[in-house]
């Protein structure tokens, strides 16, 4: 399942999932302002700290709101 | 894909106040908008942690106002198209065009309220750190440094508003002011004088950021001695002004110098038929009230325009 590091506050973020709404895209959020472990957990996977990032299946990170790398990917 | 022609009376570029507030007015005089964003639908409010000067608030956050903007819109049936991105305008005062990735719409009239973008700091080590202790959304990132201090690099009252979010989260907060004095709202500006966890640094440049994986220090000098230090921080929030969003309109009206779009005190631009309204106007206050105000304005004359052309 596709993740998204996220947090409420983050408009991009919003702008995001709703995309992938629109796209009938399933995915799992994890908020990053919710805990530490899931900062790290991000820190971990792209190597950076701005959200939002997305998570494909193939291990592939898209940093940001980027629609045409996300289109590719899905 | 063959793009599908759309002719209708009015095209809204930009879905922050003065674009919402542009179709609000235009859906009320059944002119049934289309309203086009690239960015976050309520422009650069919705990184606002905070607004305490829109009448009828006395405080909110800048997502719920701009939530609020954005419902009022709906529920008079505008359609915000925010997926579907601009590759080209075409403006004359005769023809106009705007050319999305699906459509090529033929609007009898256009509204510009593209608004602005953070300016970058431009120093060296920015990109290298971008993400990485370099940010230009507090709301957005400043969850990451919980119990550590950071920067806040501008004087205004979006730089100072900022500071005061971040003091919530951070254990502490440094001001890096270029200036003698901040030219934020005095009321703002007080407060972050009272909050224990703000330092405000006056006359102060920063020259570079650096580190190793993530960044670790500010380089910054006294622009009145020259003295160079480095302030240890985990992160630089950037709140340095705005750019305005006008890369695809070069060419096709009139800007200033800066990249701002020319108008009267009506939004009338350089082409007939073709108005502006907000930051990405050439004026002197950017405001949500200013913003909201030139979207009324640009609405109304449209609104005449098209009339006029309708023979009516």
């Amino acid at each position: 399942m596709i993740k998204v590091f996220s947090s409420d506050s983050c408009g991009w973020c919003t702008k995001l999932k709703a995309y992938l709404d629109s796209r009938r895209v399933e995915y799992d959020v994890i908020d990053v302002a919710e805990s530490r472990e899931n900062y790290d957990k991000l820190i971990e996977i792209s190597g950076q700290t701005g959200i939002p990032v997305t998570v494909f299946d193939n291990g592939e990170v898209v940093i940001g709101f980027d629609k045409e790398r996300i289109d590719r990917l899905l | 894909m063959e793009k599908k022609i759309i002719r209708t009376k009015l095209v809204i570029i930009g879905a922050g106040p003065a674009g919402i507030t542009a179709a609000i007015y235009a859906a009320r005089a059944g002119l049934d908008p289309v309203l086009l964003e690239k960015g976050t639908v309520g422009g650069q409010l919705v990184q606002s942690s905070i607004v305490e000067n829109y009448p009828g608030y006395t405080c909110i956050t800048g997502s719920e106002l701009a939530g609020n903007f954005r419902r009022h819109a709906e529920s008079l049936g505008v359609k915000i198209e925010e997926f579907d991105f601009i590759e080209r305008i075409e403006l004359t005062n005769g023809k106009k065009q705007v050319i999305t990735e699906s459509s090529i719409y033929e609007p009898s009239a256009v509204i510009l309220a593209t608004g602005a973008t953070p300016k970058p700091l431009l120093v060296k080590n920015e990109s290298r750190f971008r993400g990485k202790g370099v940010h230009y959304c507090a709301l957005c990132d400043a969850n990451a440094y919980k119990g550590k201090t950071v920067g806040v690099v501008g004087g205004g009252s979006a730089a100072v508003e900022e500071a005061l979010y971040l003091s919530k989260i951070a254990e502490k907060v440094i001001v890096i002011r270029r200036k003698s004095s901040f030219h934020a709202e005095k009321a703002i500006l007080k407060k972050a004088e009272q909050t224990e966890n703000i330092e405000l640094l006056y006359n102060t440049d920063l020259l570079d950021v650096g580190g190793n994986d993530f960044l670790e220090y500010a380089l910054v000098t006294d622009i009145l001695t020259r003295r160079e230090w480095k302030i240890p921080l985990s992160a630089v929030f950037a709140y340095i002004g705005s750019a305005p969003r006008t890369e695809l309109l070069r060419g096709c009206l009139e800007l200033s110098p800066q990249g701002y779009i020319v108008t009267d005190n009506d939004m009338h631009t350089s082409i007939e038929g073709v108005f502006a309204a907000g930051d990405v106007r050439e004026k002197r206050y950017r405001q949500i009230v200013t913003a909201v105000s030139d979207g009324a304005a640009a609405a109304l004359n449209a609104e005449k325009y098209i009339l006029m052309k309708e023979g009516k």
